[in-house]
């Protein structure tokens, strides 16, 4: 009897085992639509309120009400060409907020270009929480560029933890922010000898007499042109073990400076340059590289760049941060290799791949609204960014540093810290399958979430500023300045628009729960409340109608579909 | 006398399985009066612990090779024919940590705990644990070991959820349930590891600490085809499954409570502190998956001038140490036998070290494992590291893991070769752990017998306290060959002799009852 049951399970066994098999091959099967999905064609359909809420959504970092109402009127080319506006702009530099022994920088002032410090995990907060600052920061007109920012930081991964440097993490992400639309080419070339990138992938190791591969391998298999699958004895379809060493052999030679001033941070020192011939394996038509010093790893980019598999992989990368992770044969068929022709023939430059896309009949159809699960950065600082607070601007820089570094905390302990990547790869939420971006969803984050939605809109405020000083939202201050306020049902309504997508399969039953959270069962309170409030104003009218509305938003916020974008 | 040194005077375990294979499953399933007679843990009462230590461990100077000193200490000035090796990374001789009865190879100098454990037969290692055509790169190396997958096969699930997924198909729809209230599997951190990734979804959960429960909204109602109801229902179910599973994980950490043992502040004692407290508080996830980081040492792995200090010197540290307090606390706990640990890392390192007083990645390394019923022989070993780079794989890791779930978890062959690996070739890591097909297990080390396998006379150590004692040896379907003692005997050590030359070929159990008490060894005879 039991041996037949055994025989019996095996046979199952078995076929659980062929049916992952399957899915291994790639995540056309995981999850599988029954869907056709539009191209690269421009957006025909007519451009609304929820149409502008998505783009933003994608686009910036917890898009407010208002933000989302003056694109519906600008249109969406104009709305792309303020989310696209790549004019550079110079921001304050990140503070000493924490650290008084600093011998060299007192508080209040900036270490970006201080000497190095041995214990540099202060100047480390000061960082995340300036990036929080910027994340959050509402003053300037809609813009792409911190979630840009991020994109790049992710693309190019490293950690502070590894280096201990600061000054380094600053000086590479403000490239990714002065060139956040730029010239992909010209970026890796930069990063190649970058002095972040260099200490912490052992670039300043590299030399003649014992080449290190560690960089060389990431800038094949991560940056550039990735991995595909084994081909041969050590030969990954595009590039080899091989290339690995010869290209790490072309990168020998580069140090960095312990203190710099500016832009001194790294510098080429060509005796310990390799100046032998590099040759490269047939994956690059068997061409070599010959000794040209400190520009000879250009001219690797520029062999590596040879192939078009390095547009279609970065087009990859770009589709899963903006639009979704399944990237199956009519994805690939319909958007990526499309994308990858533009971005070729815009020779590598960032902006037209961007705009092609943002412009698509795809991105703004069904089976992308909506699908995107929103990172920590994204739900956490979003949250915070896109509902009305009370303001903070006139706390002392101290508080308001203390505060960001918070906020910080709440996203890093979600798995997505600004200054750590996980490892090199960045976070798996963009290139682990099959979970991607159901990744930053486990029974460790759900729970931070809830509770960081509900310390957010409680009516004790957010803490954390120090010195007592706390910020309180202020949903009444955006719901008078609704059209129909007094019409609770509208409000309602308004709120879902704003914040859940696809906001049509929020059902009347939902709907009417929410308004009940308002008025308990008497359909007229909101209205008679804020009548009289209105007939005669009060901070403690205010606040009792703020309660009842933070109540609302509380619910809204830790609905499951507030957790998508 | 150690039971190593018994053993390794007889019959070297490394090379003989000593395992079940041959003997018909339908007798071992009948047997079932044996695990009565022998009070045996029942496998359902058994979970392993994976302690995976991220970025690739140098293995050669974990367990260094004491016999290739010299070698490995040659500075690459001796010209072509004595290439560089790694002496600046080589802790002083005399500082290698002994193992007892292995001679060729010790312990680094600061896992003293792991040396205990071993000399005391609660750990062993398995050495050149790799995979043919290995790959360098740390995301596709640790998915590998994590999928169990060959060097060019993609696998999107674990392997250890594809163990899990065989016994719960249906999960998680209708889990937890009244047969399945805990977590499977559980991960101490922020994502459930893909260990435990089953063919859809991940069979596990994962907590950061004890104090992360609270209610989250799950939500309800149709979802659209499209890819957005398709992520919403994932978070619904993922929101729901964290409630019913928060409810047992606050009420495990309840009843286990606090460790009388002292853990090391480190991050890894922390993880494992939990593990042992949710185990006591009677929590039966299969597997509880644990992280140590830091292991990829290109640079710095030791400091300049000063092996013994450095990255490498404190990983191992913290590795020695969180474990064995660990041990310590599940042996306070009365758990000892129900717990396996075992370590993996997604690959070693370069022979020779680099210029940055690291090394670069390399191929094959050691995995431990952490049992009172480990074979106290180690498995594997080292070539000669006089002329390579890189330590070819001698044991498959899927072997590794299939023998864990033959021995550990009573699976059978077939399943082994369909879940895992068709090549899957026994290892023998554990000894005395096949209760599943009713094999009864030493409670303790109240007795001992050897050699084992045997061809004629058996010994047989017993240690007792005074009063009524009954030893006997019966076969695999539970019939009595010989009562060997039947009698009041006096507190402390025992020995007998039993001649077993007439025995057919085979398995046999001796059982020992004392005190209210009873144990077994298994044993083989094979002439």
């Amino acid at each position: 009897m039991k041996v037949l049951k055994m025989a019996n399970l095996t046979e199952k066994k078995k076929s659980i085992n062929k049916r992952d098999k399957v899915l291994a091959r790639g995540n056309k099967k995981t999850p599988q639509f029954p869907r056709q999905i539009a191209g690269l064609e421009e957006s025909s359909s007519e451009w609304n309120f929820e149409k502008a809420a998505h783009l933003l959504r994608r686009t910036t970092i917890g898009p407010t009400y208002n933000e989302i109402t003056e694109s519906v009127k600008d249109g969406l080319d104009k709305t792309l060409t303020k989310l696209l506006d790549d004019t550079t702009k110079s921001f304050d530099p990140p503070l000493n907020f924490l650290d008084e022994e600093d011998p060299e920088i007192p508080l209040g002032e900036t270490w970006i270009n201080a000497e190095r410090k041995k214990n540099d995990s202060k100047r480390e907060n000061s960082y995340a929480a300036w990036r929080v600052s910027l994340i959050l920061n509402k003053k300037e007109p809609i813009s792409i560029r911190e979630n840009m920012v991020l994109f790049w930081q992710n693309h190019f991964a490293t950690e502070a933890a590894v280096v201990n440097d600061a000054r380094y993490v600053y000086w590479m992400h403000d490239r990714f922010r002065n060139n956040f639309l730029g010239n992909f080419k010209n970026l890796v070339k930069k990063v190649n000898v970058d002095a972040m990138m260099l200490v912490y992938l052992s670039g300043i190791y590299n030399v003649k007499e014992a080449p290190n591969e560690n960089y060389a391998r990431e800038l094949f298999e991560l940056f550039t042109i990735g991995k595909g699958p084994i081909d041969g004895d050590d030969s990954y379809t595009y590039y080899t073990e091989s290339d690995i060493i010869e290209a790490s052999k072309v990168l020998t030679g580069w140090q960095v400076r312990q203190n710099f001033s500016g832009s001194e941070r790294q510098f080429f020192n060509p005796e310990r340059h390799d100046t032998s011939t590099k040759n490269f394996s047939s994956k690059f038509s068997n061409k070599s590289i010959a000794n040209n010093n400190d520009k000879e790893h250009e001219d690797l980019i520029d062999l590596i760049f040879e192939s078009d598999r390095v547009s279609e992989y970065i087009c990859e990368k770009i589709y899963r941060w903006f639009v979704y992770y399944v990237i199956d044969e009519e994805v690939k068929t319909k958007i990526i290799l499309p994308l990858a022709k533009i971005f070729r023939d815009n020779n590598y430059e960032i902006k037209p791949v961007l705009e092609a896309l943002f412009k698509s009949t795809h991105f703004f159809e069904s089976h992308t609204l909506g699908a995107k699960i929103k990172g920590p950065i994204d739900f956490s600082l979003g949250a915070i960014r896109q509902m009305p607070f009370t303001e903070y601007e006139d706390f002392n820089f101290r508080n308001k540093y203390f505060f960001w570094r918070g906020k910080h905390s709440n996203v890093s302990d979600q798995g997505q810290s600004i200054i750590d990547s996980p490892n090199v790869a960045g976070w798996p939420a963009f290139y682990q399958g099959p979970l991607y971006h159901e990744y930053w969803i486990s029974s460790v984050t759900l729970p931070m979430r809830t509770t960081q939605i509900k310390s957010f809109l409680s009516n004790n405020g957010i803490r954390g500023f120090g010195d007592g000083l706390t910020i309180v939202s202020n949903p009444m201050e955006f719901v008078l300045g609704l059209e129909t306020p007094k019409d609770i049902n509208f409000i309602v309504e308004e709120f879902c628009n704003w914040l859940l997508p696809v906001s049509d399969e929020i059902t009347s039953n939902t709907k009417e729960e929410l308004v009940d959270i308002i008025n308990g069962g008497n359909p007229n309170i909101w209205e008679d409340e804020l009548t009289e409030y209105l007939s005669d104003p009060s901070e403690n009218k205010k606040e009792d109608l703020n309660k009842k509305l933070r109540l609302l938003l509380k619910e809204l916020c830790l609905m499951p579909e507030y957790y998508l974008s | 006398m150690k039971r190593r040194d018994f053993i390794k005077k007889s019959i070297p375990l490394g090379t003989v399985p000593l395992y079940l294979s041959g003997m018909p499953v339908s007798v071992m399933a009948e047997s079932s009066n044996l695990s009565a007679l022998t009070n045996a843990g029942s496998v359902s009462d058994r979970c392993l612990v994976l302690v995976f230590l991220d970025g690739g461990n140098d293995g050669i100077n974990t367990l260094i090779p004491i016999d290739q000193y010299d070698i490995l200490m040659r500075d690459g000035s001796g010209g072509d024919s004595k290439p560089l090796r790694r002496p600046d990374l080589m802790i002083p001789e005399e500082n290698i940590l002994k193992l007892n009865g292995i001679s060729n190879t010790g312990l680094h100098s600061k896992m003293e705990k792991f040396q205990n454990l071993f000399n005391d037969d609660k750990l062993s290692f398995v050495r050149n644990v790799g995979y043919p055509n290995p790959n360098k790169s740390h995301f596709r190396s640790t998915d590998i070991w994590n999928s169990a997958s060959a060097s060019d096969e993609f696998i999107f699930s674990g392997w250890f959820g594809r163990y899990l997924s065989n016994n719960h198909s249906s999960y998680p729809e209708g889990y937890p349930n009244n047969d399945y209230p805990d977590p499977l599997a559980l991960t101490i951190g922020r994502t459930a590891s893909n260990t435990c990734q089953g063919p859809i979804v991940n069979m596990g959960m994962s907590i950061k600490n004890l104090n992360s429960f609270v209610d989250i909204k799950e939500g309800d109602g149709e979802v659209p085809d499209t890819p957005y109801g398709h992520e919403l229902q994932y978070i619904r179910t993922a929101s729901k499954l964290t409630n019913d599973y928060f409810d047992r994980l606050e009420q495990a950490a309840e009843y286990g409570g606090n460790s009388n043992i002292e853990y090391p502040e480190l991050n890894l004692g922390q993880q494992l502190k939990i593990v042992a407290q949710l185990i006591d508080g009677g929590l039966k996830s299969k597997v509880f998956v644990v992280r140590l980081g830091g292991f990829d040492t290109h640079d710095n792995q030791v400091d300049s001038g000063s092996p013994e200090t450095g990255r490498h010197a404190r990983l191992m540290e913290e590795l020695s140490e969180s474990v064995s307090a660990f041990q310590n606390d599940i042996i306070d706990r009365g758990l000892e036998e129900r717990v396996l640990t075992m370590t993996y890392s997604e690959f070693g390192r370069r022979v020779f070290q680099n210029k940055s007083y690291g090394t670069d990645h390399g191929e094959a390394a050691p995995m431990f494992f952490l049992s009172p019923f480990v074979n106290p022989n180690p498995i594997g070993s080292l070539p000669s590291l006089e002329y390579i780079d890189n330590i070819e794989y001698e044991h498959d890791f899927r072997s590794v893991y299939g023998s864990i779930l033959m021995d550990w978890f009573g699976t059978d062959e077939a399943t082994i070769r369909s879940l895992l690996y068709e090549d899957f070739k026994y290892i023998p890591i554990l000894v005395g752990t096949r209760t599943n097909v009713e094999e009864p297990h030493p409670m303790s080390k109240r007795i001992e017998a050897y050699p084992n396998p045997f061809k004629s006379n058996l010994n047989i150590k017993i240690e007792i306290k005074s009063g009524e004692t009954l030893l006997k040896i019966v076969d695999a379907s539970g019939r009595e060959i010989k009562e060997i003692v039947n009698k009041k005997l006096k507190h402390g050590i025992h020995n007998f002799r039993y001649d077993g030359t007439h025995l057919k070929n085979g398995l046999y159990f001796i059982l020992l009852e004392n005190e209210g008490k009873r144990s077994g060894v298994s044993v083989i005879k094979r002439s």
